[in-house]
């Protein structure tokens, strides 16, 4: 008798997602207005971290650069990139549609829609037990996707995952319609609302991170506990409920933990597209399809995706900043037609 | 240990239309049933009834057991189901779409344990299937997914099992091999089969009883000889055959209609209820 394989996750692949990760962060974290001596930053992190005191040679100036700008930024950029990956990652286990991706089903149309009435409405955070923010942004992400699905699945006849997609399309206009409206009246967070319209990650000091860690931490956890029921999602419904499986029910609860963690990301780091289609479907491709080995790896290259992007918006035309969601759209746009050209026997 | 079947007055409605029609249909515990009927007689309404995919009136019962009063992962545990055209998920290897069989007997959470590995290493050696453990299940071929499907149902390790035309689109020589793996398990297992077939001789050679849907209802019920007649296959079919015993089995043979028009052909193609659920099955049998 054989012995029987399965696929899992292989040890070596997550420390090797592990030291791609690390060696991304440090890079991008030594490079900016100021180029910073790696080994003096990897001193001065492990000076940080352990008992030891070791002089990393920075000035208080480079030591004020490296902690409250540069390792910030990167590490708002993992957490934004890893969710936004393992959300699109989410999203296409529960829709079993290749092309799913929070920026393409009107999540990231409604988390936006959502956080400029915010932005616009609610200023003063300080009166509000928590950060409206996120809030907002959530609601209306959660309204965003089941625009989508509602549309999407209203096709009748010839219903493909291109039709989900065409949905949320039409969805993310009308949102996006809806934003421009509300920016228009209100002009003076105009250019607030348009920089964070286009992505950026500027930031200074912890609280961003801080404000999203938890919404995070909550998304990866409740994804990362359902990833083996994304597998017997993809035999269908209705085989799935044969195999014991409430298939609704898995896909509602995937569906609010991917859409709270895109929400979350959307409302410190604006619109990021393409990084929740690119990342899972680069995995897809190394590593092979099952989502129990497929969601954890996407954590790790989808934050090492990002960090790279961001490194990119900030040194390409330096001293001015580009937008980062103008580098994942260009690097990511390609990448569509490509999953879109190779997933035809998926019913694309 | 087997467990009998029974289906007590079901009836299923979709879209406005009836599918089943107060249908009653008991299965004995380790017996093997053959269903025919004609295209959207409502053969696979019953089976879907069975696994509780679809909403009905009426009782079924698993056991003693009211499959209505289950939880879902309780009936995955005690009837697997062989679809008539399964998803094949793309890039999926044959051994990791033959543990999805395992599903309902683990915890959402927990990885399959070596018990399942062993049980399913069982099962693709019982199915000569080693072969194809690496493959991916989109490539394999009709006959060889067919016992991939079926390895799946198998590592459910339930003791009722549901086939769902499990010949169709197969080789004739496939057929058989299908056939006789699906006899094979049941004597070994023990296990309570009911199969919903197009094939009228395959019904007939493999299985002791042959119960005839048409219309939502069960219109016959019996040994092969005894429901496979010319005047009841021309009645729901619109079928002209001649019925021949070779060795003891029932052999049906179609005819080509004579030119003339045949009026009791008219007469048995209406009524019969047009079953949407029962879509997939269009193809074939034309006779």
């Amino acid at each position: 008798m054989i012995t029987v394989r399965p696929t899992r996750m292989e040890v070596w692949w997550v420390v090797g997602a592990g030291a791609v990760l690390s060696i991304t962060a440090i890079v991008a974290v030594s490079f900016g207005a100021v180029d910073l001596d790696i080994g003096s930053v990897v001193v001065s992190i492990m000076d940080r971290f352990s008992f030891v005191e070791i002089d990393s040679g920075f000035t208080a100036q480079q030591e004020a650069i490296l902690w409250e700008i540069r390792i910030p930024r990167v590490v708002l950029a993992g957490l934004v990139g890893a969710t936004l990956a393992l959300a699109g990652g989410a999203y296409q286990g529960s829709f079993r549609n290749p092309l799913a991706d929070p920026y393409l089903l009107g999540v990231a149309a409604g988390a936006g829609l959502g956080a400029t009435l915010a932005i616009a409405y609610a200023p003063g955070t300080t009166m509000w037990p928590v950060d409206p923010l996120p809030l907002f942004a959530f609601s209306g992400g959660l309204m965003g996707v089941a625009l989508t699905y509602v549309v999407g699945y209203s096709v009748r006849a010839g219903r493909t995952s291109v039709t989900l997609i065409l949905g949320g399309v039409a969805v993310a206009a009308f949102l996006t319609a809806a934003q421009t409206y509300l920016l228009q009246r209100e002009a003076e967070t105009l250019r607030q609302v348009y920089a964070w319209i286009l992505g950026r990650l500027s930031t200074v000091g912890w609280s961003e991170v801080l404000l999203i860690l938890p919404y995070v931490v909550v998304t990866g956890i409740v994804v990362i506990a359902g990833r083996r029921r994304l597998d017997v999602l993809s035999v269908g419904d209705e085989e799935a409920h044969a195999l014991g499986v409430d298939a609704p029910r898995v896909r509602l609860v995937m569906v609010l933990a991917a859409t709270l963690g895109t929400a979350a990301a959307v409302s410190v780091a604006g619109l990021i597209g393409f990084v929740g289609i690119i990342v899972p479907h680069a995995v897809r491709i190394v590593f092979g399809t099952s989502y129990r080995v497929l969601l954890p790896l996407s954590i790790f290259y989808g934050a090492a995706f990002l960090i790279i992007a961001d490194l990119i918006a900030r040194t390409i035309v330096a001293p001015a900043e580009l937008p980062i969601g103008v580098v994942t759209a260009f690097l990511g746009a390609p990448f569509f037609a490509f999953v879109l050209r190779s997933s035809r026997g998926a019913g694309v | 240990m087997s467990v009998p079947v029974a289906l007590d007055d079901v009836s299923v409605q979709l879209g406005g239309t009836t599918i089943l029609d107060h249908l009653s249909l008991e299965i004995a515990a380790g017996t093997w049933v053959s269903m025919i009927g004609p295209n959207g007689a409502g053969k696979t309404t019953v089976l879907r009834c069975i696994t509780g995919a679809v909403p009905y009136q009426g009782t079924v019962q698993i056991g003693s057991s009211v499959v209505a009063e289950m939880q879902v992962r309780e009936v995955a545990r005690t009837v697997a189901i062989v679809p008539q055209h399964p998803t094949l998920p793309e890039g999926m290897r044959v051994v990791d779409y033959v543990l999805l069989g395992r599903t309902p007997h683990r915890g959402a959470m927990t990885s399959e344990s070596e018990h399942d590995l062993l049980l399913v290493g069982q099962v693709l050696d019982a199915l000569d299937l080693e072969r194809f453990a690496d493959r991916d299940v989109a490539t394999l071929s009709g006959g060889e997914l067919q016992r991939v499907v079926i390895a799946r149902a198998l590592a459910q390790d339930t003791p009722i099992l549901l086939l769902d035309e499990p010949t169709t689109g197969l080789d004739i020589g496939a057929q058989q091999e299908v056939m006789e793996l699906i006899d094979r398990l049941r004597s070994q297992r023990e296990l309570t089969v009911l199969s919903a077939m197009h094939d009228l001789n395959i019904a007939g050679q493999f299985t002791e009883r042959i119960v005839l849907v048409s219309g939502g209802r069960v219109v016959a019920d019996g040994a092969p000889g005894d429901v496979l007649t010319p005047e009841l296959i021309d009645r729901h079919y619109g079928a002209r055959v001649r019925v021949e015993q070779d060795a003891g089995r029932v052999v049906v043979v179609p005819i080509r209609a004579r030119l003339e028009v045949d009026e009791s052909l008219n007469d048995s193609a209406d009524g019969e209820a047009d079953d949407p659920a029962d879509k997939p099955d269009e193809e074939i049998l034309d006779a």
